[in-house]
């Protein structure tokens, strides 16, 4: 009964950190110690799996970075090293840091995107003088901050747009005033310090403005990819868009609580790395918002898009509807109508053509029909954006369908679902996550 | 004996300020602090790329306040260590919308699971959902392949509590990659 177990050893054990002796004690205990045994087993496992890291090598332009960094970084060793204890030295190191305070006020906060970097030429090519969703969206509020809410603490508000809001998909990017202003393009000469990404040729040749060799998208530029070109953009300090061959997109705007891009047309592949809401895509029939992950945008030469999902969350809006894109799911959408629906990527077949009747076809009763018999666990994403995007009649048979799939929890009655309750929906909607994710 | 020498004369000519120097000690540093950087961030390349460029930059400069207390190797591990808590804090916010986000794990469909995503790049990604005490020990282990005592050394503390942190570690893993059970 008094047996010393060694559990705080096992560790030790499987890491081969243990002297022979206690090595064999410990050995021997576990021949008849089903609980250590047990608890070494899932340790064990522990370290197999922690045995798949490898290390890896750093990029190999990191060298070059880090020359460039210590050449800029150098003089200001040299001239003040130890300024603290010169007083002369500290003097003149005071004042450059009151310089440098004050070019930061004028230089950087004076503007609104402290962290991008500055276009250095003082002739900006122009890109060519075609009206784009981007300057639609420039004529709107530019001080409006972005709304910050996190996708886990409330449901997609599938019904709290304002009536005024509810406007055709073809003038969708207008019902979303969050934007920065695009310069008017006979200013954009005159500037000089433009917000500007940097861009990385992955392939090919790809065309900032008129220039094929410049670096920088600056604001209101266009970036263009060819059947042979690729590049990466790189979104201000929270992470990275690759642009596909065949690809136009534009940066709308950049500043701390807001990056916009507009995909004209092609494929981009966002890794974003940042608060929601902070990344935002336009396309000619929906706007992409980023809610913290990694997704495949693509636009065709219609106008029509299609999203999908590889990690986190992205919210597919146009004003009337929202839908919330997790990862492994995907949304379509056509210009002119409403958001399509999500749909997990292995939904049947029958499941998807029957979705894309009901959004875009007028499919109706009959579509509904085969995407409720269709529907099994992880359609149920499917079902909970349909609640509210079908009328109060089909609502009752889409409640019992989801209902099936996903338990309501007991706050969530058939009544409130029907009349569209939000925290109901929520609540659903936060079951239906975990049974997703988990 | 000679490779310590080696090792002391390149600090030497780092600390005149040699470039030549400084590029070969970043040769044989790189992947060490490169690695735990990833590791330590979930495999999030830019995030490793960050912080070696600032740990490389801040041992450029205090290379002259290194005296041989500790092995280079040491200093450098608690360098990199570090900067990716002072990386992290910094950017607290984005990671910790991200560490949400990936608690939401792709959902259970094991096959296209595993034809999506290597099993390496899962567990890289579950030693990144871990707390920063129990993620440090277990990258240093078997990134690094340090011994306990190492690191001890590099994440000043006793052996005991690495014993103790790579005993959760390795459950926590376990059980959040239970599923690959049988697959490695």
């Amino acid at each position: 009964m008094n047996e010393k177990h060694y559990k705080e050893k096992l560790s030790e054990f499987v890491n081969h950190e243990l002297a022979n002796d206690e090595r064999q004690k410990v050995a021997e205990h576990l021949m008849l110690c089903a609980d250590c045994r047990t608890e070494h087993d899932e340790i064990k496992l522990g370290a197999l799996l922690a045995g798949a890291i490898k290390q890896t090598d750093a990029p190999e332009n990191l060298w070059k970075k880090i020359e460039n960094s210590l050449d800029g970084k150098r003089e200001k060793v040299s001239f003040f090293p130890n300024f603290a204890f010169f007083s002369l030295r500290g003097l003149a190191a005071g004042l450059l840091v009151i310089f440098a305070l004050s070019a930061i006020y004028f230089g950087i906060l004076r503007n609104d995107s402290p962290e991008i970097a500055r276009n250095q030429s003082a002739n900006v090519a122009l890109p060519p003088a075609v009206s784009t969703p981007g300057e639609i969206v420039s004529s709107q509020n530019t001080n409006q901050t972005p709304e910050t809410k996190p996708a886990n603490q409330t449901a997609p508000d599938v019904n709290s747009k304002a009536p005024n809001q509810l406007q055709t998909a073809d003038s969708n990017i207008n019902i979303l005033p969050k934007t920065a202003p695009v310069q008017p393009r006979e200013n954009l000469t005159m500037q000089t310090n433009l917000p500007s990404w940097n861009v990385e040729t992955l392939a090919g040749v790809p065309r900032i403005g008129n220039s094929l060799t410049s670096e920088k998208l600056a604001v209101g530029e266009f970036l263009e990819t060819d059947a042979n070109s690729r590049a990466r953009v790189q979104v201000a300090n929270i992470g990275n868009v690759e642009i596909a061959p065949n690809s136009r997109i534009q940066l709308v705007g950049t500043k701390s609580t807001e990056h916009r891009l507009s995909l004209e047309k092609g494929s981009l592949k966002a890794q974003i790395f940042a608060p929601p809401r902070l990344f935002i895509v336009d396309t000619p029939s929906a706007v992409a918002v980023d809610l913290g992950c990694e997704y495949t945008l693509e636009v065709d030469e219609n106008g029509n898009a299609r999203l999908h999902v590889t990690s986190g969350f992205v919210a597919l809006e146009n004003g009337k509807f929202e839908s919330i894109v997790p990862a492994g799911a995907i949304a379509l959408t056509r210009k002119g109508k409403d958001v399509g629906t999500p749909f997990a990527e292995d939904s049947s077949a029958a499941l998807q053509a029957a979705l894309y009747k009901f959004d875009f076809e007028n499919g109706g009763g009959e579509a509904l029909e085969t995407i409720i018999k269709e529907a099994n666990l992880y359609d149920s994403l499917t079902l909970w954006h349909l609640l509210s995007r079908v009328s109060t009649t089909e609502r009752g048979k889409i409640f019992d369908a989801l209902a099936l799939q996903v338990k309501p929890p007991a706050s969530v009655k058939r009544e409130g679902i029907l009349r569209l309750d939000k925290k109901m929906l929520d609540a659903w909607w936060t079951e239906i996550e975990n049974v997703w994710f988990e | 004996m000679t490779e310590k020498m080696t090792e002391q004369d390149l600090l030497a000519e780092c600390r005149n300020g040699s470039r030549r120097a400084f590029e070969s000690l970043f040769l044989a540093h790189q992947k060490r602090v490169f690695s735990v950087a990833l590791h330590f961030f979930g495999g999030n390349r830019e995030a490793a790329e960050d912080v070696t460029q600032q740990v490389f930059l801040k041992i450029f400069n205090k290379v002259t306040d290194f005296r041989g207390q500790s092995e280079l190797t040491t200093w450098i591990y608690r360098m990199t260590v570090n900067c990716c808590i002072d990386e992290q804090r910094k950017t607290r916010r984005f990671f910790s919308i991200e560490s949400y986000f990936t608690e939401f794990r792709a959902k259970k469909t094991p096959d296209e699971r595993f034809e999506r995503r290597e099993i390496a790049d899962e567990v890289q990604k579950a030693i990144g959902e871990l707390k920063e005490k129990f993620r440090l020990p277990i990258l240093l282990k078997y990134s690094e392949d340090l011994s306990y005592e190492e690191i001890a050394k590099v994440l000043d503390c006793s052996i005991g509590t690495v014993s103790s942190r790579l005993n959760r570690g390795h459950k926590m893993l376990a059980q959040k990659l239970k599923h690959l059970k049988g697959k490695i």
